[in-house]
């Protein structure tokens, strides 16, 4: 019998193995050779649509970053160093994440948890750093469109400097000041109330066909409205029609849905069910929604803000596909502590939903900084 | 796994050549397992031997011993088995197929990678790449690199480069 060159097997059967593991067992393959490497960098996810759970202590003196938990495998990841010091300090201590994408997450920093001073993205499975220019106003919003180091990504901040006006900043890579054509900020006739909570502009915004969508409180803070920020135009459009939510103490958070419309999960307190609506994008308007949407998905939330409302984590939510790893999770509402059912009713977990996210057990859990998110695959 | 056009062609059988130029009989019903040979009976192109220039004959051997076992044309006159009964044998050919790839050494199992891809045998590459997925999972790139005698191609920079930017997997 010939000798095995197993360093010449041919490129199909090469990727057809490392198609057999989970990314997280893949990425460390990488060093085996040049062959290995480009054919786990060909593969195509087809398996893994739940997200990844980053994680950090606020304090400062911390040995590592943060923390990246898979459900694939059930590991748990560290990144203990960066190139280059994020934001001015050897780690994330202070920094709020406020939305997560495609592997990147877009930090905030301020004087508490809710103010945004200063905004910077991370990208804890490729170790960049991108600093954005500073404010010099107080936001309380902010959102990306598409991965940062992307031209024509781009990143919002809003604020509200006084009834009755919404205040857009734009940010795209390669700028060195935040602009917005003719002026650094542009401000628009908003019917949102100013808010002493400050959550009127709620964090809840998505991205979708060049725009920005934004959720905000009517005068009433139970009626919910919609607006848009057309990134090509430059403009804010409110939308007619409004949703009533049924409660003082909701959270509302607002995904695109697999179907591309906007979906809206409203949670209560831990004794109800949640409120659901659709935005449908073609007509305009909103529509209580049926399961059918939500069978084909899992909607995840990241949702520590019901636990602590002042603890200023991220108030994002975001759809995957329910098929690969994610298909026995379809039409859950999966967050932080719970799980919420379709059919009205609710899991409340002391940790993580513990089937999928279980192995997560740390200390001081309820002060951890967490985020979902997606993995760069 | 028969197919309407398997039947005419049921006790037929074809001559494998080896690389090494021993022939092998298989029954026709058999070699439907591999896509190259299905593809040829179905061109009528197997008169005479079939050369198999990828495959020496310890692999072939191998390989019509894989499909000897997997091979179902007396399934269709048994009658249904039960529920139960399908499970045990579900479960009973699962434990004769990892036997089957756990008994083979490395350069055996290499030489079947190829030659199960060469052949198109979808179950056995399958199986075998499962093996080798095993075999790799959670071993560092030097253990890798020792196992299966494979020199690193990256240069020093290239290394700590892709050590940097993926640091969360190489802790």
């Amino acid at each position: 019998m010939k000798k095995a060159e197993w360093s010449d097997l041919p490129y199909d059967i090469v990727r057809f193995i490392m198609e057999k593991l989970c990314w997280s067992e893949r990425v460390p393959l990488y060093l085996v050779c040049k062959n290995w490497h480009d054919r786990i960098r060909e593969i195509k996810n087809t398996k893994e649509f739940l997200p990844w759970l980053m994680y950090y202590k606020g304090q400062k003196g911390n040995r590592s970053i943060c923390n990246l938990g898979d459900p694939s495998t059930r590991r748990i990841y560290t990144v203990k160093e960066t190139p280059t010091p994020i934001y001015k300090n050897r780690d994330l201590c202070g920094a709020v994440p406020c939305q997560s994408r495609f592997g990147w997450v877009l930090f905030s920093k301020g004087f508490d948890n809710i103010a945004i001073k200063h905004l910077f993205f991370f990208n804890p499975f490729t170790n960049q750093v991108i600093e954005l220019p500073k404010l010099g106003n107080i936001y309380r919003s902010a959102s990306f469109s598409k991965i940062p180091t992307c031209p024509d990504c781009m990143v919002i901040a809003l604020r509200i400097p006084k009834t009755g006006q919404l205040e857009i900043k734009t940010w795209q890579p390669g700028y060195d000041t935040w602009l917005a054509g003719y002026d650094t900020r542009k401000t628009f006739k908003f019917s949102g109330e100013y808010d002493r909570d400050r959550t009127v502009i709620s964090k809840q915004v998505a991205y979708t066909g060049e725009s920005f969508y934004c959720i905000f409180s009517d005068l009433n803070r139970n009626v919910k409205k919609i607006g848009a920020f057309n990134t090509k135009r430059q403009e804010w459009q409110e939308f007619s029609g409004s949703i009533e939510v049924n409660n003082e103490l909701n959270f509302v958070y607002l995904s695109v849905a697999i179907n591309g419309d906007l979906l809206l999960v409203a949670v209560y307190t831990y004794t109800q069910g949640p409120g659901l609506w659709r935005f449908d994008l073609s007509e305009k308007k909103w529509v209580v929604e049926d399961d059918k949407i939500l069978e084909k998905q899992v909607i995840f939330i990241d949702h520590s803000s019901l636990l602590n409302p002042r603890g200023g984590n991220a108030r994002q939510s975001f759809s995957v596909p329910a098929i690969g790893n994610a298909r026995q999770s379809a039409g859950k509402i999966i967050g932080d502590a719970l799980i919420l059912h379709p059919n009205n009713c609710f899991d409340v977990h002391p940790w993580w939903p513990p089937q999928l996210y279980g192995f997560v057990i740390e200390d001081d859990y309820e002060k951890l900084q967490k985020i979902w998110i997606q993995p760069p695959f | 796994m028969s197919t309407p056009s398997s039947s005419v062609f049921s006790y037929r059988v074809l001559k494998l050549k080896s690389s090494d130029g021993e022939i092998f009989e298989v029954k026709q019903t058999v070699a439907v397992q591999s896509g190259v040979l299905k593809q040829m009976m179905e061109d009528g192109c197997t008169e005479g031997e079939i050369p198999l220039n990828n495959v020496d004959s310890p692999t072939l051997a191998k390989i019509i011993e894989w499909c000897n076992k997997h091979h179902d044309d007396d399934v269709e006159g048994r009658v249904l088995s039960q529920e139960k009964e399908k499970e045990k044998e579900k479960a009973d050919m699962k434990r004769w197929e990892s036997e089957f790839i756990d008994a083979l050494n490395r350069d055996e199992l290499y030489f079947l990678l190829i030659g199960s891809n060469y052949m198109n045998i979808k179950e056995l590459l399958d199986c075998a790449a499962q093996k080798v997925a095993g075999m790799v999972k959670g071993k560092t790139p030097e253990a890798i690199r020792e196992m299966f005698n494979i020199q690193s191609d990256f240069t020093e920079e290239e290394e700590k480069a892709i050590r940097k930017e993926n640091q969360w997997a190489f802790n």
